[in-house]
């Protein structure tokens, strides 16, 4: 519907533009055209409104057909049997990788601790338990590397898992004794005496070991070294010292077996 | 023209207009007849029984509907359940490969360090240059003195380890922090595994040093005399290729790390 | 005048006989009505016209319902009978908007 002009266009002047047109028809809103129009403008924006309502509430589908609703049922239904397809597919792929994880991760803790055991033996990590403190006093400074070598030796062979001298040299498999100015000299350190050895073990065992007949207290305690050993068990013997781990040069695995 | 062009234009039948060409014209229009009207009663048959029997499907439809849309919803809400289930257990295995992942990467590090750990404790087999001595009692032995004790063994080893050696076995027996070399009645015992002459002692280490480190120590020392004043056996030969084996035994019964359970 | 007497008959007719539709008929029921209102208001637009002819009007309507009717039943057995009658539904719809603004032409003159 076009709007009447307020004024005869001029002849002379080109046709009004649509958008003179418009801001005529702003200037004067009371014509019937615009009425009508804003009565009809009014019609459908009401309906458009409430259409879009009812198509936003849980209630969308009141204005479907049957044929529509029964499609829309054999997507869910599709939709529904695809999703079950992937999940079983998903569930398996997890029971298998929860399996492979497991046994990964069990199998990562027994490398933890056979590390933790490693370590204790290499010396490279402090160790704890019941065992043994045998204290060695050498008046004399007779006691020399075979005598400890050889109490060494009987307390390994008493069971001793870890032993420690003078609370500041950790013996592993490649540890030596040497013959120093002022005591023995052990893996390159000098101690004196009296020395201390700290062993864990079976303390009644080791104990024992050292105290037969003819074994170490008696070389120790013989008239030819004079010196003196005194034997403490106890529940808890700490080792604190440790190693640097080290790296065999010439040694190497050997796979093969 | 366009297809909606055509049809609109072509909305009335042409046979109208062809007709009415026909006709001698000054006709006035022709009034629906007879035929219209049996036309129009089937018409308005047709549309009364469309409209009736909607009107009767209605209730049925009806509850057709609802039962529809019924089970819709419930179909809905079961696909939503199952796709939530869908990530649930994606991000289980998400998070299962991320513990894969780190058990392997920590696993392989481990076995890194495990293996180097067990060369030098003695847990892993190990090849190598190093010495190979073969001791044994002084031919028609009849002193101790002229046999080889635990003791000689143990100044062997000593001087060994003193010289160098990484890694050492006594008759296939590898020492460790836990061997003992003792002496049980006549027979000697390394790992508390009797052991038997000749006793063969190989040791792995620098091929160039070891020797000679081993001549300067005392229990090197040592040797060279009981083998020269005593006629125990002593031989040496420097080997380009050691085989030694792994230790048994090495289990802890005692010893823990401080602050932890084993 | 006639054609209208005819349709309130016919409607009369169908309120008190109600016949049962055969079961095969009943979906091609619809288009039939969709082509048949086709038809009728082609006539009403003829009759405003002045071209109006009884023939032609009962040729239109049969042919009109036949042809419908026709077209839906093959895409039934093609597989397309959705698509097929969609189509037909979608040209009559036009052709009936088209042939009522023509009515409306001539009745108020808009």
């Amino acid at each position: 519907m076009t709007e009447q002009k307020p004024t005869a266009p001029d002849p002379e002047e080109p046709p009004p533009s649509g958008r003179a047109r418009l801001l005529a028809a702003l200037r004067r809103p009371w014509s019937r055209g615009q009425v009508t129009a804003a009565v009809l403008l009014a019609v459908v924006g009401f309906g458009s409104v409430v259409q879009v309502r009812a198509n936003e509430g849980s209630d969308r589908y009141v204005g479907m057909r049957q044929g529509d609703l029964i499609q829309l049922l054999n997507s869910l239904s599709t939709a529904s049997q695809r999703a079950e397809n992937e999940i079983a597919k998903l569930q398996q792929t997890r029971s298998t990788l929860r399996n492979d994880t497991d046994s990964r991760r069990a199998a990562l803790e027994r490398a933890r601790q056979q590390a933790n055991t490693l370590g204790i033996l290499a010396g490279t990590l402090p160790a704890q338990g019941p065992g043994v403190r045998a204290t060695i006093t050498d008046p004399n400074g007779k006691v020399g590397t075979d005598l400890m070598l050889n109490g060494i030796e009987e307390l390994r062979d008493a069971g001793a898992e870890v032993i420690e001298i003078n609370d500041s040299v950790r013996v592993i498999a490649q540890t030596s004794f040497k013959d120093g100015l002022r005591g023995i000299i052990v893996d390159g350190h000098q101690l004196s005496p009296p020395y201390t050895i700290d062993a864990i073990g079976n303390p009644h065992t080791l104990a024992q070991a050292m105290a037969f007949t003819g074994g170490f207290i008696d070389e120790i305690e013989s008239p030819a070294i004079g010196g003196k050993v005194v034997v403490a068990q106890s529940q808890s013997i700490e080792i604190a010292s440790v190693r640097q781990p080290a790296q065999a040069d010439y040694a190497r695995p050997a796979h093969s077996g | 023209m366009g297809l909606l062009n055509y049809i609109t234009a072509h909305s009335l039948d042409e046979d109208y207009a062809h007709v009415s060409a026909q006709r001698s014209s000054g006709d006035h229009p022709v009034r629906p007849g007879s035929a219209a009207l049996v036309v129009m009663l089937l018409f308005g048959l047709m549309v009364t029984i469309a409209g009736i029997r909607t009107a009767h499907n209605a209730p049925v439809s009806q509850t057709n509907h609802a039962q529809l849309v019924t089970q819709i919803k419930a179909r809905s809400a079961k696909v939503d359940a199952r796709r939530r289930q869908i990530e649930a257990v994606q991000a289980d295995i998400g998070t299962l490969q991320a513990q894969y992942s780190q058990a392997t990467a920590e696993g392989q590090s481990l076995s890194t360090q495990l293996s180097r750990l067990g060369v030098r404790v003695g847990s892993v087999p190990v090849h190598g240059p190093g010495l190979r001595i073969v001791v044994d009692d002084a031919p028609d032995a009849t002193s101790s003195q002229q046999r080889v004790q635990d003791v000689d063994l143990q100044v062997l080893v000593n001087a060994l380890w003193q010289a160098g050696a990484e890694a050492i076995a006594i008759n296939g027996q590898r020492l460790t922090s836990r061997s003992a070399i003792r002496e049980a009645g006549s027979a000697i015992t390394v790992n508390f595994h009797s052991v038997d002459r000749p006793y063969v002692v190989s040791a792995i280490g620098n091929p160039n040093q070891l020797p000679a480190r081993f001549a300067d120590t005392r229990g090197g020392a040592t040797w060279f005399d009981l083998h020269a004043a005593l006629g125990l056996r002593f031989d040496m030969t420097p080997e380009e290729s050691l085989t030694l084996p792994a230790a048994n035994r090495l289990s802890l019964h005692f010893a823990t790390t401080p602050g932890r359970l084993r | 005048m006639i054609a209208g007497l005819g349709l309130l008959l016919g409607v009369v007719l169908g309120l008190l006989l109600q016949p049962q539709v055969p079961l095969w008929m009943e979906p091609y029921l619809p288009i039939a009505v969709v082509a048949a209102l086709d038809a009728v208001f082609g006539a009403l637009r003829a009759f405003l016209d002045g071209i109006f002819d009884d023939k032609v009007f009962v040729v239109s309507f049969v042919s009109n319902v036949l042809i419908a009717a026709l077209i839906v039943y093959l895409g039934d057995k093609l597989g397309v009978g959705g698509q097929l009658s969609t189509g037909v539904i979608v040209v009559l719809g036009i052709r009936i908007f088209s042939n009522v603004a023509a009515i409306r032409r001539h009745l108020f003159h808009a």
